[in-house]
């Protein structure tokens, strides 16, 4: 898979590997982020986006743990809220160059070589990332 | 016999070396910039038993390569673990 | 000091090769369990080390430590270059 002169940045490209680990992920912050006056429980986010409760809560709890969303008053409810700016402006870029090319942005995610890269260094977590408080 | 399979391991330690460098270049993840140098010093511990010819004692010092090596990868553990908790506090 | 030093070695290799594992059964990415067996052999080698200082016999454990660590390289670049692909 080559490029000619690649469309993803530098940093995009770091930031889909670091957090971005499927497509279902990517759109359900997406959608956090354009209601993102909203705040919404694994449920009712799962019946909105008509995906399954069990697969949108562990997305939740990945993204919650990488800093991109946060929970309300109540932990039970999720609102998107970036712990940075700069957070906040990597995910625009990445929403605004996923509008033009979702196809690279797609590949970006699934890339094999890079999965597997970073499966290896996450396997030195030593807390699993997913835990379900 | 045992030189070849030193050379082997001296060899494999190099590739491994490469690729970590690589898969650095590739997640700018400093964690395998860690493991690259860790793997170097794998190989490298091949050089003075080459030179030495002389096993029984050399091995004194030679170990602390070896140390230094795993001393990388538990560093680099460390500072997986650390960034990841700093990532993800609520 | 020398032992402290293998069987501390060895223990971290314990580790890595547990951690990737773990991975692994997760993951299911290939890379992982090649280069857990690698860290395996690894630590079997650090431990033979020890062994062979430790243990005085006519046996001199060399050839089988340096083929056990060569193994464990091969191991680990079949998973690199595999996985490649």
């Amino acid at each position: 898979m080559t490029e000619v002169s690649d469309i993803i940045s530098h940093e995009l490209s770091l930031f889909i590997s670091q957090n971005i680990e499927s497509l279902a992920m990517l759109e359900t912050l997406f959608f956090l982020k354009r209601t993102r006056e909203q705040e919404w429980t694994a449920d009712a986010l799962a019946k909105e986006l008509r995906s399954n409760s069990s697969a949108i809560r562990e997305l939740l709890s990945k993204l919650g743990k990488r800093g991109l969303i946060k929970p309300g008053k109540d932990p039970a409810l999720f609102r998107y809220d970036p712990e940075t700016a700069q957070l906040d402006n990597t995910v625009e870029k990445l929403s605004a160059l996923y509008l033009r090319y979702p196809m690279r942005i797609i590949d970006e995610i699934y890339s094999p070589q890079k999965r597997a890269i970073r499966n290896f260094a996450d396997a030195f977590k030593l807390k699993k990332e997913n835990e379900n408080g | 016999m045992q030189q070849f399979l030193s050379g082997g391991v001296f060899l494999g330690a190099l590739v491994a070396t490469l690729y970590f460098l690589r898969f650095w270049k590739d997640s700018n993840d400093s964690f395998f910039l860690l493991f690259a140098a860790a793997f170097a010093l794998l190989g490298l511990e091949r050089l003075p038993l080459l030179l030495a010819s002389v096993h029984s004692e050399t091995y004194g010092r030679i170990y602390f390569i070896r140390l230094i090596a795993f001393m990388l990868i538990i560093l680099a553990i460390i500072q997986k673990n650390r960034m990841a908790k700093s990532k993800g506090d609520t | 000091m020398g032992e402290a030093v293998y069987l501390l070695c060895a223990l971290t290799s314990v580790s890595c090769a547990l951690l990737l594992l773990r991975a692994y059964r997760k993951s299911q990415s290939a890379l992982l369990l090649w280069s857990s067996l690698c860290f395996g052999m690894f630590a079997l080698n650090n431990v033979l080390r020890v062994v062979d200082r430790l243990v005085v016999s006519n046996v001199d454990l060399l050839i089988m430590r340096t083929s056990v660590m060569l193994t464990g390289f091969v191991l680990l670049l079949y998973g690199l270059i595999w996985e490649k692909v």
